[in-house]
């Protein structure tokens, strides 16, 4: 299974180092600093603060708690005729 | 940043958003307006061509005696179309139109040069329509996924997706959001590898089994590096969007994103398992598909884990709906692929419609399902108007979701009939047919519910740009109605 | 991740990486391939008959490959005496491997029938040999005259079963001529060439190395 050219394996060990680095100077640089803030980004605080009608009691209860007064949600919000 | 708006307007409040929030979503919307309509628009008439092709081929299959004496209506010619049309049509366009929305959304930032992405969207139409011409005129490159002529289609192509890359990129220089979310990874990502892959997929200088090679690296990755990334982006977009709530791990969603391209770029050569090529490409291949389980698995927890506990949002919301189908079908395809990729089930499943039902559960299942979802929620956003009809999109959602189960389940279990009965020496080549025969009819029915489900969703589509059975007396629900307040901020 | 073009760079590297191994390095490997003496380059005749193939679409149902006895069983279905492998494709530009087998494979179909009467009828009318057949009829690379109103210098084929009315036979054009030759052209029986095989593991090897 192993490859029996030389340069394919200098090839990959090469480009693998090279990967590796800069994905070891992204980290060191901040680059995944503040991951959770960045999984937000697609999300406003409305989206957040709309009541969702599919929701349990408490899904809804813990989104007031965490995002203010809910707010009714427009027709069209998710995407069809509701 | 908010701008400063007629005093009439100052102070208006819709029932849902804040000033600030609403004026970066309709200044993003107002910017990639153009170039989304008119990509989606064109993407529905490639869906209805393309679908019309399929039928026809598909119908030839067991009525082989059909349509047969003018060259243009030949099998050969017709499912060239077909995959062509779907693919760089229907897919590719969609997906570009959804980009071009998505990403001013995502960097809270107008499209710039939007109108370079308004003429490489009109480019790609024309490269396709050209194609799809010479495809049926019989004249083709004769390399599978590759058809279109290299110098006449193609660079159109590459001309026409670059400038909307071009828009993208300018617009990612001068972005307000300082962090580049996962689906914008994903969206840049696939208009970069898309001209390059294409390029090196239809270099004239290669010949014999290096044409195999090249060929295959090309289409597999036209298939991972550029039809999924995207339908990927659009999936980490909407399900978060309308669950409101994040992705449930970011980090393992960075993990998916560059496995994914270090794994799937090396994929191609599964295509020629046990062909002529030398035993460590396709050995590389096979590792590589098996790999894939890692990206897979990184996406498949993150959509259920976010999913969980609010599946019920699935009765509400047609986005969802559609949009969850295919992140299922990404999982269930992918794995399926790299099961098909080790050599002893590829021993039964090569050169069989198995591989062909397989491409449907990943080019239907995935990314075209997820293209109806996003243009569900997309379009109302950019036409200032609702969807006309509850029951239309009920009835598109039902006729395609069992429209596939329909395609795929009989065309699978009668290709592994055929691999079966192949693997057999002393079958003779009726046998072998008569194994494949009734998946191919269960194939066209399967795609007859497909093709309806097509035409009522063009049908709603054609109604909403027609604006003319908008419902009355509810305002365009992302209008703002101006109304005068004391001491309000400017 | 704030920086676009560390994502540029990255998504480049990975596309890079994967060409380079892929691409570009067998590139290197097979263009060292050469042909067995026993393979000729298609005539001019047989080439218009390969891009014949090509604009009827018939990679879409049929390929061109023979894999190993020891894997699978192409070799006692009668479609070789052997594996094919890359030097048996050096003049395939572009390569017509196929990906489907709706029809059996074709690489050594002039060795299996060489009679370009078969041929002929086979492709006017599929169904006038093989009534199960679903390959499609290409009656529009024929053209149907009387019998005996056959043009000097061509020949003509009866065709057997409902298609063509009795008392008519057909004419093939230049594109079936040519397509003929070219499927009569399609011989791999000579034995692999050694030429290149050693260390680099291509040349006379394909995937002869399955367990």
């Amino acid at each position: 299974m192993l490859p029996s050219s030389l340069t394919v394996t200098l090839s990959i060990t090469v480009l693998g180092i090279l990967s590796l680095a800069a994905f070891v100077w992204a980290w060191l640089t901040g680059q995944f600093d503040d991951i959770e803030r960045q999984g937000m980004l697609p999300l406003d605080d409305d989206d957040m603060s709309v009541l969702r009608p599919w929701e349990s009691a408490s899904q809804k209860a813990a989104r007031v708690e965490r995002w203010g007064p809910p707010k009714p949600s427009a027709p069209g919000a998710w995407g069809g005729t509701a | 940043m908010s701008v400063t708006l007629p005093p009439s307007v100052v102070g208006a409040v819709s029932p849902i958003t804040d000033m600030e929030n609403l004026d970066v979503r309709l200044r993003a919307d107002a910017s990639s307006r153009r170039v989304a309509l008119v990509a989606i628009a064109s993407s529905v008439v490639w869906l209805l061509l393309g679908s019309a092709f399929g039928m026809v081929a598909s119908l030839k299959l067991h009525l082989p005696d059909w349509l047969v004496s003018s060259a243009p209506l030949t099998f050969g010619r017709l499912r060239t179309a077909h995959l062509n049309a779907m693919a760089y049509g229907w897919a590719s366009l969609a997906m570009i139109g959804v980009s071009a929305w998505m990403i001013p959304r995502l960097v809270h930032t107008e499209l710039r040069v939007a109108k370079a992405a308004e003429v490489g969207v009109a480019l790609w139409n024309v490269g396709v329509a050209i194609g799809i011409a010479s495809i049926l005129a019989g004249k083709m490159d004769g390399l599978e996924w590759l058809e279109m002529p290299r110098y006449t289609a193609d660079p159109l192509l590459v001309l026409g997706g670059g400038l909307v890359g071009f828009s993208i990129l300018a617009t990612l220089a001068v972005r307000e959001v300082e962090h580049l979310y996962v689906s914008v990874w994903y969206t840049t990502a696939a208009f970069v590898w898309f001209p390059v892959i294409f390029v090196v997929g239809n270099w004239p200088t290669f010949g014999g089994v290096e044409s195999a090679a090249v060929n295959w690296f090309y289409a597999h990755n036209a298939l991972g590096l550029w039809l999924t990334p995207i339908s990927l982006a659009a999936a980490y977009y909407f399900i978060p969007k309308i669950l409101g709530r994040p992705i449930y791990s970011y980090q393992l969603s960075l993990l998916g994103f560059w496995t994914l391209g270090l794994f799937y770029s090396l994929n191609g050569m599964h295509h020629l398992i046990g062909g002529p090529l030398p035993t460590w490409m396709i050995t590389t291949s096979i590792v590589a598909s098996a790999l894939m389980i890692i990206p897979v698995l990184a996406v498949a927890v993150n959509q259920h884990m976010t999913m969980v506990g609010r599946f019920a949002a699935l009765r509400y919301s047609p986005t969802l709906r559609f949009v969850v189908f295919g992140a299922v079908a990404y999982t269930l395809v992918s794995l399926q692929g790299s099961f098909m990729a080790f050599r002893e089930i590829n021993r039964l499943t090569h050169f069989t419609h198995v591989t062909v039902a397989h491409a449907h559960l990943g080019l239907y299942g995935f990314v075209t399902m997820i293209m109806f979802g996003s243009i569900y929620y997309i379009l109302p956003r950019l036409l200032g108007r609702e969807w006309v009809s509850e029951r239309l999109i009920s009835w598109h959602f039902w006729l395609v979701a069992v429209g596939l189960l329909v395609y795929l389940v009989p065309l699978t279990v009668g290709g592994i009939l055929q691999g079966v009965a192949m693997g057999d020496p002393s079958s003779t080549w009726e046998q072998v047919v008569a194994a494949m025969k009734p998946g191919l009819v269960g194939r066209s029915v399967g795609g007859a519910l497909l093709t309806a489900g097509h035409l009522v969703f063009a049908w709603h589509v054609r109604l909403m740009f027609r604006g003319d059975r908008a419902r009355q007396g509810l305002p365009p629900y992302h209008e703002v109605v101006p109304v005068v307040v004391e001491g309000a901020r400017a | 991740m704030t920086r676009v073009w560390l994502l540029v760079l990255g998504v480049i590297g990975v596309i890079v990486f994967a060409t380079s191994l892929l691409v570009v390095i067998p590139d290197t490997m097979i263009a060292a391939v050469r042909p067995a003496p026993q393979l000729q380059p298609y005539t001019a005749q047989q080439a218009r008959g390969r891009e014949v193939y090509i604009e009827q679409g018939c990679v879409y149902c049929h390929s061109q490959q023979v894999r190993d006895p020891v894997y699978t069983s192409d070799k006692a279905r009668g479609w070789g005496p052997r594996a094919t492998v890359p030097a048996d494709y050096v003049h395939d530009r572009p390569h017509l491997l196929g990906t489907m087998r709706t029809g059996p494979d074709l690489i050594n179909i002039g060795v299996r029938q060489p009679s370009e009467l078969w041929q002929h009828v086979h492709l006017y009318d599929p169904r006038a040999y093989m009534p199960w057949s679903i390959m499609p009829a290409f009656p529009y690379l024929y053209e149907v005259v009387d019998a005996g109103a056959v043009p000097a210098g061509k020949t003509s084929y009866a065709v057997p079963g409902d298609r063509l009315p009795t008392g008519k036979v057909i004419v093939p054009t230049a594109d079936a001529e040519a397509l003929v030759a070219y499927l009569l052209s399609l011989k791999r029986t000579y034995p692999v060439p050694t030429g290149d095989a050693g260390d680099r593991g291509v040349g006379g090897r394909s995937e002869h190395t399955m367990p």
